[in-house]
């Protein structure tokens, strides 16, 4: 298994899962970033190993623009946790509760 | 001309926001000069799009250059269209609201030209990760634009709610391409269809995992059942022109990809999905009509309501392998049947809160029609059309969609929607109903009608009907048959070697 | 009417109904409010006395210009490809590269023109 392709999608699909458990249960907004980051870098891994596995090289381009996708994305969540955070003083993301569904009703 | 004659209206909105980009931080140009050459790109790029309407094409510009990733073919000239008028309404119809307010630079006008151009992009994309670069480009773009006025607290939480849901979407999209890549060892929208024939004898579960996740991701994006709760919170905390924007343009490029890749790619892996998609269909009608009907907020409703537009948008997408050209069709006519109503409806509203920035509820609505006649006959008319009345574009949008599901079978799904339609007249008319049956007005300090907006709403209104009741007047003058004709053109033109 | 038809609807009603109810109860059953403050701080189980002072402000400059550098830094990966191949591709993988840069630039002189390189 160490030298297959398994091993790498094994590796991907827990950094995926990791990633994706941080986004639904953490609240600071810090670290909900962070797992977006994770996924989207899971995501890069396997397209690297399958790229290499298959002897294609479109894989690993797909992977670079991923990687510039995920800073132009990098770029707005900072600026936004910046403002949020002088806002709210807080980066729970409990106290985003402005537009919450009870407050229409 | 060559094959940059393709590419112009990409081209000039590309062009356009880089400009208005440049020119954002002048200070000797007004922002209604600003928004004059947005326009300006705007239209240019229209025009360069019609030229090609309805013409049977299918080319792949500068093969040598883009290697087929970027397609141009009825489909998407129609499709262009429809976002270039899109933008140019959102700007007209926000003419009052972003004039007065400071806080609406040049720069914002450079991001509705940049999501304009990704949604543009979008529409045109052959490709898998183009088609990602292109959502991520328009989505990237309306994130700002929600969060731009970063004093009022409303606006970032929805910028931040949308942002963290939309790039959680986008990794899904990711995973997905990256699945069906495993499976098919590439990510162009015509070979991965050859990879699936059953012909080739090949294990394509992994693709149908792939397949699914950019279902998922489609469905977030167009706020179908499971994924609709962020879509009320996100409307409701944007400015009123972006939510317009929103609600009618960001929907129909999304539905123009997802049909293009499921009628070129997953003829095989839709017959897997049937049972899911009813599913979630009901639930979407159910959720939407449950949410619509609690809201007292006008502008809630209007987005609670959209999610059961969607409902009905993915019975005619269910049903596209059975009956095929007429469900795309039905889809399309559809769409601008909701981007007309919506947009006149989403764009009056904005035009009455623009003085005071008022969140208008039902309420705030009493005995209007004795202050502002015109107003009120032009909201009825959009919620006419927006319940489905005959007379108006929403009837016959509804009657292609409902009579497609019962020719393929599907009764169960033409029911339920004709029950949500049933109960959906309740939260329309009790808008008019106010209007009309109150006697003493509540609502003061409407703006007059005078000036840009309520010209081009009332041409929207115009529209409206004329597209509900055209072709019984004037024989030769382009109308439903027309844009039905061209529709089932470019659903062909997606099938052209 | 087919049982199907009878159950859909069946399924749309009880939904309308249901669904609020579900809703109501979404806040008990869901994740429920942290009570620890170390959840909110940037390294949960880390450093929690640092030398020197740790809570000191920076100016939001910093984070301005960090997230610039972050934009702009990352854009070097498509240089990468391009130079591993740049005999094969001649003229035409250098103007792609310019227009690239250019595009770049451009984006660039937004920055200065804003205003968000001063340092005041």
């Amino acid at each position: 298994m160490s030298n297959s392709i398994t091993a790498y999608m094994f590796l991907a699909m827990l950094l995926l899962s990791i990633g994706f458990l941080g986004v639904i249960s953490r609240k600071n907004i810090f670290v909900i970033y962070m797992s977006i980051e994770l996924m989207l870098n899971a995501v890069n891994l396997m397209f690297v190993a399958l790229s290499r596995y298959n002897d294609l090289m479109s894989g690993q381009i797909i992977a670079m623009c991923i990687i510039a996708v995920a800073t132009a994305e990098a770029g707005i969540f900072l600026s936004l946790i910046v403002v949020l955070y002088r806002r709210k003083k807080s980066l729970d993301s409990d106290i985003f509760n402005t537009l919450s569904q009870k407050e229409a009703l | 001309m060559g094959d940059i004659s393709y590419l112009l209206p990409l081209l000039f909105v590309g062009v356009g926001a880089v400009v208005l980009m440049l020119l954002s931080y002048t200070k000797s140009l007004s922002i209604s000069s600003i928004a004059k050459i947005a326009l300006g790109f705007l239209v240019l790029a229209f025009i360069s799009n019609v030229y090609y309407f309805g013409e049977l094409h299918k080319v792949y510009p500068y093969e040598n250059v883009f290697f087929g990733m970027i397609v141009s073919d009825t489909y998407s000239v129609y499709f262009n269209s429809i976002l270039l008028v899109g933008a140019i309404a959102t700007i007209l119809i926000g003419w009052d609201y972003f004039r007065p307010d400071r806080r609406f630079t040049g720069e914002f006008f450079s991001l509705l030209l940049f999501s304009t151009f990704g949604m543009m992009l979008l529409v045109q994309s052959a490709e898998l990760l183009s088609a990602f670069i292109a959502l991520e480009i328009a989505s990237l773009s309306l994130y700002v634009m929600i969060g731009f006025q970063t004093d009022n607290i409303r606006r970032v939480e929805a910028s931040y709610r949308y942002l963290v849901l939309g790039s959680l979407s986008g990794v899904l999209f990711l995973f997905g391409t990256a699945l069906i890549y495993a499976s098919t060892k590439t990510t162009f929208l015509g070979n991965i269809g050859v990879e699936l024939l059953p012909q080739t004898g090949k294990d394509i579960s992994l693709a149908i995992g792939g397949a699914t996740l950019i279902l998922i991701t489609f469905l977030f994006k167009i706020s179908a059942f499971p994924f609709q709760n962020w879509t009320i919170d996100v409307y409701d905390g944007s400015p009123l022109p972006v939510s317009a924007y929103m609600a009618s343009t960001f929907k129909v490029a999304v539905f123009a990809f997802m049909l293009r890749f499921v009628a070129m790619d997953l003829g095989y892996i839709k017959d897997y999905w049937d049972g899911l998609l009813m599913g979630v269909i009901i639930l979407t009608l159910a959720y939407g009509t449950f949410l619509a009907l609690a809201q007292n907020n006008l502008k809630r409703m209007l987005a609670s309501s959209s999610i059961v537009h969607t409902g009905y948008l993915l019975i005619a997408f269910v049903s596209i392998d059975i009956i095929g050209e007429s469900a795309s069709s039905s889809i399309i006519y559809y769409l601008i049947a909701y981007f007309l109503s919506a947009m006149g409806a989403f764009g009056l509203i904005s035009y009455i809160s623009s003085s005071d920035k008022l969140r208008l509820t039902y309420e705030d609505f009493k005995g209007f029609s004795h202050v502002r006649p015109y107003m009120s006959a032009m909201l009825s008319i959009f919620m006419l059309s927006l319940a489905g009345l005959p007379g108006t574009i929403g009837f016959i949008g509804k009657f292609y969609i409902f009579s497609g599901a019962i020719e393929a079978g599907y009764t169960v799904l033409a029911t339920s929607a004709i029950l949500a339609t049933f109960i959906s007249i309740y939260y329309y008319f009790k808008l008019i109903a106010l209007m009309y049956f109150y006697p003493s007005p509540i609502l003061s300090n409407v703006p007059p009608l005078k000036g840009l907006p309520p010209i081009f709403i009332g041409f929207i209104a115009i529209a409206v009907l004329w597209g509900g009741i055209g072709n019984t007047f004037i024989a030769f003058f382009p109308s439903i048959d027309f844009l039905i004709d061209v529709a089932k053109l470019s659903h062909r033109s997606l099938f052209l070697q | 009417m087919s049982a199907q038809l009878v159950l859909s609807l069946s399924v749309v009603l009880i939904l309308a109904l249901g669904v609020p109810v579900l809703f109501l109860l979404s806040s008990k059953l869901g994740p429920q409010e942290s009570t620890k403050n170390s959840k909110n701080i940037p390294y949960e189980s880390g450093i929690t006395h640092c030398v020197g002072g740790c809570d000191n402000r920076f100016s939001v400059k910093f984070y301005l210009v960090a997230i610039l550098f972050v934009l702009f830094d990352v854009e070097i990966v498509f240089m990468f490809p391009w130079a591993v191949r740049v005999r094969e591709l001649g003229y035409f993988g250098l103007f792609e590269m310019f227009a690239f840069i250019a595009l770049l630039v451009l984006g660039l002189i937004y920055i200065y023109r804003s205003g968000a390189l001063k340092w005041q």
